[in-house]
């Protein structure tokens, strides 16, 4: 089933995971839409528990089930639906159901076509076995070829990510947390995928070794012609890496467009409180502003505007109910009344 | 800057009105997760069945533990006798009620014994570090070296026969295990952030000790404790059945097993019952055990 | 790492002396004089007095310990008192039963229990998982005694399958070995269950999925060898425990081993016995927990590496130190 639009790589629409637990229903993500086209870098933005690792997750089909399930939503993955609604017969009547991939199908898909570097890299590698064959594990896993050829292969991304190939034979705890992240994402990178999600990939490390990973990874997206999906709650990567940027609050996109739009004209009022959270060298400002209040708890999401608790500009008619993704300006998408009203 | 009010803050400030905030202690957190442990439960609920025959024995025992009646001798279980006679026409459900009293007794005073020698030495070397820590960490190394049950049964070759002789001999065989678990639990809270962090505001070295350190250990000791019990039960049946440790008639469980141990292919329930005793017991203080330290600890779940 | 086997080589000796002299003390706290279980009692006190000196019983404690530690050192563990032969010799004729034994025990428990406990982990929360984990606490409650006289009611009395006591056949050795072999068996079970589920939930686990491993690859590559550390490092524990059940579970069987020696020595007041056999068990025990240790190294290769770089700790905590002082 191949779709029209060939430059895209990955679309995702209407999107909707929720986690059951004991302590009730965590609405992770609710109704987000967006699509990556080839080469490209989409920053997603949010805070903690906006909802980011889950969409994440979703398209590796890694979620946690249960807890997690998927309620609605499409994930297609250069042609391929990963996810998506079937007619299936339920007694009489025939009903649409949200069927994934199934575990076996989506192994040939992950670390080939889509691949994912996560936030910790002290516990991502195995801590006994030598980080060349972790590398290599996955080269002779989807290119089937021997294992010398793994190897070699594994060495060469060894040296592409910035470490000496005759550190194959050591171990994970050998190496420093900046080393280790690079082994994650020549584990990555080694098949060349077409999606490359990376969750916080430098939020555990310090800020020099994480211009040198970011660096690195941007050069080898451009090589590679990756799309990637940039996941951070740091809006000074966004500016460093990213074409486009969308920005998560309760599990929504709040608001989405090219850099520019984001950063020169932002329209939603959360946005525009994340980017005056942001210390600045130029201004010389004796306070930042947070923003007040603490985020939307997603077990408890209000009927109206996720935002409006702890939003500045809130008023009456914003309570009435859920603001719509609108287009403020081509390619430039918000969710709020008042840009909705045109007001701002 | 200004002070903003949003809905967020309004809402809290209403929900929290008037209310004192409810602070869950670890310590009730572990009761409320204990509490849904069936496994831990029941345990528990057998350890305080054998509590109540330990304390009530005088009342609960129909014969006393030592009362031969000839003419009954050799009797499979009936209902003048609950757990049959032995080959004296002793009561053996008498001496299994009173079996309780002695084996918890002394299993309870071998435990606190361990931990006012070995605990302690465990805690001073955890918390003194460096050479004293040394020094009493290769002493256990030396105790250690010998396996547990064989160290305890030369001791009781040496000291003989008798509750204080094999006392000892529990305590200095369990004493490595135990100060090595409290020295570890120590040095767990020793490096822990928030003593680093009372350390720096300058709390004084007695304060730390008895108002961080052994708090937050006690879960851990709490858990060893009870282990412990089931351990040393065991230990002294092992002792009994071999014929060290305590004299008959000690209506100790091990000793009543040993007693009838050479009947037991005739009268099986000679054997069956004292066994059944210290088998359930043991297995009530592993259980409980196990759950006190998933409810310690929930994330070993 | 040669640095490494050398010093915990060495530090064997200081142990070994250790319980050298635990053993000295306890025969010098000992009630009653070992002549009388020498001699006969109508002996005479010219008799008694020339075995006194013969034994040495007259020097200082000091004197007699340092002949001990001397004696042991070259082979001499003294004579027994019942049979008047050689310890040592006794016991190494008699080892052999207890290895065979041992040997049975762990394989059974590490070949059994491992496998369970992953088994029981894949199946968490399901009867199969209830059932092993209710069958391993059960097994791990029951004394060694217990255990054997259940085993024999079955196999030997009721079904007359397996001889109760003694060597006449080698099937002699299957009870003696299943039920030290048992309680193991269940201990392995339950560590393997629980760090296997630790292990299952860690990121390394998720980046092989992302990778696209199969999952029966997960658990061999990725999960197990993890999962085996804290097993491995009660193997040392295990065969203390199993070496001490060896004393009770021989005794049980009526096996001439080691544990039915000492255990003999004991009711006999055999004290050169009783303490050359706890002496040989040290050894033994000491000699197995070193081998443990050494192998454990090549498990885990995090300590391998701790040991390499030593000096740096110990760089660090004389940083540590200073800084306490400045406090």
């Amino acid at each position: 089933m191949k779709r029209e639009n060939n430059d895209t790589v990955v679309s995702i629409k209407d999107l909707v995971v929720h986690y059951e637990t004991h302590e009730g229903v965590v609405e992770a993500v609710n109704g987000v839409s967006f699509e990556i086209k080839k080469g490209e870098v989409l920053g997603l933005v949010g805070e903690t528990g906006a909802g980011k690792t889950t969409i994440a997750l979703s398209i590796m089909g890694l979620l946690p089930v249960p807890p997690a399930h998927v309620i609605d939503g499409e994930i297609i993955l250069d042609g391929e639906i990963l996810l998506g609604k079937q007619k299936v017969q339920k007694g009489r009547k025939k009903k649409d159901v949200v069927v994934a991939k199934s575990n076996h199908e989506m192994r040939h898909i992950r670390g080939k076509k889509v691949s994912m570097i996560f936030q910790d890299p002290m516990t991502a590698l195995n801590p006994v076995r030598y980080v060349g064959d972790q590398i290599a594990e996955v080269v002779e896993l989807h290119n089937i070829c021997s294992a010398k050829e793994a190897t070699q292969r594994a060495k060469e991304m060894m040296e592409k990510v910035g470490i000496p190939a005759e550190r194959y034979y050591e171990y994970p705890h050998q190496f420093s947390g900046g080393m280790r992240q690079r082994v994650i994402i020549a584990i990555a990178l080694a098949c060349e995928p077409e999606l490359l999600l990376a969750d916080e990939p430098t939020t555990a490390l310090d800020v020099t070794i994480q211009a040198q990973v970011l660096d690195m990874m941007r050069t080898l997206q451009r090589e590679q012609q990756t799309a990637l999906l940039m996941i951070t709650h740091d809006l000074g990567i966004v500016a460093e890496m990213c074409d486009r940027c969308a920005i998560i609050y309760g599990g929504q996109i709040v608001e989405c467009g090219d850099l520019e739009h984001i950063f020169d004209r932002p329209r939603h009022p959360y946005t525009r409180g994340l980017l005056s959270s942001i210390p600045s060298l130029e201004k010389d400002v004796s306070r930042l502003s947070p923003i007040p209040g603490l985020v939307a708890d997603p077990m408890d999401l209000p009927e109206y505007c996720t935002f409006y608790d702890r939003c500045d500009k809130h008023c009456e008619s914003c309570k009435t109910g859920d603001p719509d993704l609108v287009e403020a300006e081509p390619g430039h998408f918000v969710r709020c009344f008042r840009v909705e009203k045109g007001s701002v | 800057m200004a002070k903003r009010m949003t809905p967020a803050i309004a809402r809290f400030k209403k929900k929290h009105a008037g209310k004192t905030i409810q602070v869950s202690t670890p310590g009730k957190e572990a009761w409320r997760r204990l509490r849904r442990n069936r496994t831990a439960l029941l345990g528990l609920a057998i350890i305080l069945l054998m509590l109540i025959a330990a304390i009530f024995a005088g009342w609960i025992a129909p014969y006393e533990y030592q009362q031969q009646i000839y003419a009954d001798a050799y009797q499979t279980p009936n209902a003048r006798h609950l757990f049959g006679t032995d080959n004296f026409g002793r009561d053996l459900f008498s001496r299994c009620v009173y079996g309780a009293r002695y084996s918890l007794s002394l299993g309870l005073m071998c435990v606190i014994a361990s931990f006012l020698t070995g605990g302690m030495l465990g805690v001073i070397a955890g918390y003194f570090g460096g050479r004293v820590d040394n020094l009493i960490m290769r002493f256990m190394d030396m105790f250690q070296a010998i396996p547990q049950v064989m160290l305890a049964i030369s001791i009781t070759a040496a000291l003989g026969n008798g509750i204080p002789q094999m006392i000892t001999a529990i305590t200095v065989s369990t004493m490595p295990t135990i100060s090595k678990n409290c020295r570890a639990a120590i040095l767990n809270v020793k490096n822990a952030d928030y003593v680093e962090s009372s350390r720096a505001i300058g709390v004084g070295r007695w304060r730390m000790i008895f108002r961080h350190m052994i708090p937050n250990s006690v879960g851990v000791m709490v858990i060893f404790v009870v282990g412990l019990m089931g351990a040393t039960i065991n230990m002294m049946a092992s002792l009994s059945y071999l014929g060290v440790g305590l004299n008959p008639p000690t209506p100790e469980w091990g000793l009543i097993l040993s007693d009838g141990k050479g009947f037991f292919t005739a009268y099986p329930h000679m054997v069956l019952f004292p066994s059944l005793m210290i088998l359930f017991t043991i297995l009530a203080f592993n259980m409980l055990g196990d759950g006190l330290r998933d409810a310690f600890d929930p994330r070993l779940k | 790492m040669t640095k490494f086997v050398l010093r915990r080589v060495l530090l064997m000796i200081p142990i070994l002396l250790g319980v050298t002299l635990l053993i000295f003390i306890l025969r010098a706290v000992t009630p009653g004089d070992p002549v009388d279980s020498l001699l006969s009692q109508n002996a005479t006190p010219e008799q008694r007095a020339e075995l006194r000196e013969e034994l040495g019983l007259n020097d200082p404690l000091v004197i007699q310990f340092f002949r001990y530690v001397k004696d042991v050192f070259t082979g001499d563990l003294g004579l027994s008192y019942s049979t008047r032969q050689p310890v040592l010799g006794e016991i190494l004729g008699r080892f052999p039963y207890t290895l065979i034994i041992c040997f049975g025990a762990v394989t059974i428990g590490l070949l059994l229990g491992l496998p369970l406990g992953v088994f029981s982990a894949l199946k968490q929360y399901t009867w199969v998982d209830s059932t092993i984990l209710v069958l391993s606490m059960l097994f791990a409650a029951c004394p060694g005694f217990v255990l054997a006289l259940v085993l024999i009611t079955i196999f030997s009395v009721n079904l007359g399958w397996l001889p109760a006591v003694g060597l006449a056949s080698n099937l002699g050795y299957i009870l003696p070995m299943v039920t030290i072999g048992v309680s193991s068996l269940s201990r392995y079970t339950r560590i393997t269950r629980s760090s296997f589920l630790e292990v299952i939930r860690q990121d390394y686990i998720r980046t092989a999925r992302a990778k696209g491993q199969t999952e029966g690859k997960i658990i061999i590559r990725h999960a197990f060898r993890n999962a085996f550390i804290p097993v491995a490092s009660s193997i040392g524990i295990q065969i203390g425990h199993q070496l001490g059940g060896a004393l009770i579970v021989e005794t049980v069987f009526g096996i001439p081993g080691i544990g039915k020696y000492i255990g003999d020595a004991i009711t006999a007041r055999n004290f050169p016995s009783v303490q050359g056999g706890v002496l040989f068990l040290a050894f033994v025990f000491t000699l197995i927990n070193l081998l443990v240790d050494l192998s454990f190294v090549w498990i885990n290769p995090r300590l391998k590496s701790s040991f390499v770089y030593e000096s740096e700790s110990r760089e660090k905590r004389i940083l540590r130190k200073g800084a306490r002082e400045e406090r």
